[in-house]
């Protein structure tokens, strides 16, 4: 006759099942958007300039019209140089949106400054 | 007269695992910032992990280097370095750090962000 095994007692499995996955949910992955500093001061001949303003409702203004980001989206492309002037009061997140999109458009080339 | 032992010892091990999960959990969820935080959010697909040489920028201007306050003249030479600002920082707070990284000659900036759910 064949033995039955001791197993351990399976609320204790239970157990270190969830913190197993509480461990894992919990694990925060820091990420990064990168910004090129020196962008603006590399010559590129074949690429497209772009110059918008980023205005404090998170609004960007490109020769006169106004657009919000998915419609500038669609004006990224990956020749693009884009020159972005941002309103001092415009929050941090407006501004990271921005960086997202342009990330995901790879484009070629970004600078920040503020705008006057 | 001795009581026979009734547990099993593997129960004990048991109990030792979890504790040892349970602080492993606490000090992962705790991480210790000098100031209060909530970093801008991002969707992007792309983001880069990259979290040396942090710069953390807080609502009022304060700085603070891999922890501890600094000041933006005091920063060390890299050529890269990752900043951490609250998202409702104004721009016009974080601009003159932006553009004094770059005169110090830093190339990249991680802008540190939080893969939004």
């Amino acid at each position: 006759m064949r033995k039955r095994r001791d197993l351990g007692q399976p609320s204790d499995i239970a157990f270190l099942l969830i913190i197993f996955f509480l461990l894992l949910a919990g694990i925060n992955t820091t990420q990064s958007l990168s910004l090129h500093t020196n962008a603006s001061n590399v010559a590129q001949t074949d690429t497209v300039p772009l110059q918008a303003l980023l205005t404090q409702q998170g609004t960007l203004v490109l020769e006169g019209t106004t657009f919000s980001p998915l419609e500038f989206s669609s004006k990224l492309s990956d020749n693009t140089t884009l020159h972005l002037q941002v309103e001092g009061e415009t929050s941090w997140q407006q501004v990271v949106d921005i960086l997202s999109l342009t990330e995901q458009r790879k484009i070629a080339g970004l600078s920040l400054e503020m705008a006057p | 007269m001795r009581k026979k032992r009734t547990t099993a010892p593997t129960a004990m091990t048991d109990i030792a695992f979890l504790l040892l999960l349970f602080f492993l959990i606490l000090a992962i969820s705790t991480h210790i910032l000098p100031i209060p935080l909530n970093p801008a959010t991002s969707d992007s697909s792309i983001a880069t992990e990259e979290t040396k040489h942090i710069l953390m920028v807080g609502l009022d201007g304060s700085l603070f280097y891999e922890g501890n306050p600094i000041l933006l003249s005091n920063l060390p030479h890299a050529e890269e370095f990752s900043l951490l600002a609250d998202k409702e920082t104004p721009f016009k707070i974080l601009q003159p750090v932006i553009q004094a990284l770059k005169e110090k000659g830093v190339t990249t900036l991680h802008c540190v962000v939080e893969q939004s759910r």
